[in-house]
């Protein structure tokens, strides 16, 4: 299990160390080139969506922001815990180098800004479209985790069952196809957790010496909402379809709140995205579906 | 002297302003089909041996989840399906993804992709056929 969230721990984290050199590097130049710098950073990597505003977001989130995840905080802390330990010694390497930064004439820590971004961009893997439109190793695991199959010919009942147990779960259905056997299903919770609150309280506090060198002391960003969505899909696997196939995906928006490092406040409304691959919130949701409809599933 | 300066003003505006009075003539072959659309077009679609149109969905829906794609949309009616997915492993990128299906005549099903890349399309032919080779083989395991 924690193996399996450490992929997504990396994914966030290299999201947010770009993050990291751009706000540095925005802190560095004083923000009086903020224009020149975002359209480089923007040509050097068009597709980068981190520390863009909301607002400017907003439309590329909607297509997806249809699905949210669970109030089953229960289930979803252990894999919570671990994303934020790494996000908090994130944020702490991110003070240090805010505070080094207060000390340095501001032109060595723009090069040294620039220099930096130009690793970090090397660094950050890319993938290529055409991968994504292959299987992988872990598809298979995925769709394992994913799938349960159930001894039974009615479809229809197996359906409004699914969309009664995402409904247990604090869902709300928001697309239902029956002919092809689609649900889609999201819901919205505070993405507060106290570890954050603790880092953001103790940054700032170690942050208070750059008051000395004329620096405003950091405030880091925190997780303030998150969206969870679900998309079941039903199908029969079988020619005379006496078995049904139920598949379900989870996924989660997180929006952070706002903060600020040097003279440069960071605006509210970042997001992050991540699809959600605890095995245990799997499990969860099909003891709950099997109880549902009286049927014991198995595992293909 | 005045003269020539006078002159040269006149030349130059007269040039601004017939540069900026021409429009673009639209050329009558504007909305064409030109080879390069035909060509992307061909390598978007794929016809499969499928009767049942409801079948075919099923499967594209199954071979898009199997790829890690999100459904967003199915229209059974239209025989149409929406999906996307981030580019893990990072999440900041999304590919979306929109398939079109339609049953023929001859008993076989037409299958459309258009896929697209943080809002470019994607236009190379390799993509198109990892994703008809997933849907195959998704098919296949339908049919048994």
């Amino acid at each position: 299990m924690r193996k399996k969230s450490a992929s997504g721990v990396i994914a966030s984290l290299r999201g947010s160390t770009y993050g990291l050199s751009k706000r540095l590097f925005r802190q560095a130049i004083g923000g009086r080139v903020k224009t020149v710098y975002a359209s480089l950073l923007r040509s050097l990597r068009p597709c980068s969506r981190n520390g863009a505003s909301w607002r400017a977001e907003v439309g590329r989130v909607r297509s997806l922001a249809f699905l949210s995840c669970p109030a089953w905080r229960f289930n979803a802390v252990s894999h919570l815990d671990i994303h934020d330990g790494f996000r908090s010694e994130h944020k702490f390497f991110r003070s240090l180098l805010g505070s080094i930064g207060g000390m340095m004439p501001r032109w060595s820590v723009a090069a040294g800004a620039i220099v930096m971004a130009m690793g970090l961009m090397g660094c950050v893997a890319q993938t290529h479209p055409q991968d994504l439109f292959q299987l992988q190793e872990e598809s298979l695991r995925n769709r394992a985790m994913q799938t349960r199959v159930f001894e039974t010919k009615d479809e229809a009942e197996l359906l409004s069952a699914s969309a009664a147990v995402l409904q247990d779960l604090g869902f709300q259905i928001e697309e239902s196809v029956r002919e092809v056997g689609f649900l889609r299903a999201a819901k919205e919770r505070s993405a507060r957790e106290y570890g954050q609150d603790i880092s953001r309280f103790g940054i700032f506090v170690l942050s208070t010496g750059l008051i000395f060198v004329q620096q405003p002391p950091i405030i880091i960003a925190v997780d303030l909402h998150q969206k969870i969505a679900a998309t079941l899909v039903t199908r029969p696997i079988n020619a005379d379809a006496t078995r049904q196939e139920v598949r379900v995906v989870f996924y989660r928006v997180v929006w952070k709140g706002d903060g600020s490092a040097g003279n440069q406040s960071i605006a509210p409304g970042e997001q992050r995205m991540e699809m959600l691959r605890d095995p245990v919130m799997y499990q969860t949701f099909f003891a709950k579906l099997s109880k549902a409809v009286f049927l014991e599933p198995f595992a293909l | 002297m005045r003269h020539r300066v006078v002159e040269t003003l006149i030349a130059w505006v007269v040039v601004a302003i017939t540069f900026g009075c021409t429009p673009p003539q639209p050329t009558p072959d504007l909305l064409a089909p030109t080879d390069a659309q035909m060509k992307i077009r061909s390598i978007q679609t794929h016809s499969f041996d499928v009767k049942d149109r409801q079948t075919a969905m099923r499967g594209v829906i199954a071979a898009l989840q199997d790829l890690g794609f999100i459904i967003e949309r199915a229209n059974e009616s239209l025989g149409l399906i929406t999906a996307a997915r981030f580019a893990e492993p990072n999440f900041y990128d999304i590919v979306g993804i929109s398939v079109t299906i339609r049953s023929e005549t001859d008993g076989r099903t037409t299958i459309r992709a258009n896929a697209i890349y943080n809002n470019k399309p994607i236009e190379d032919p390799k993509v198109y056929q990892n994703f008809f080779a997933t849907l195959e083989r998704s098919l296949f395991v339908v049919k048994q």
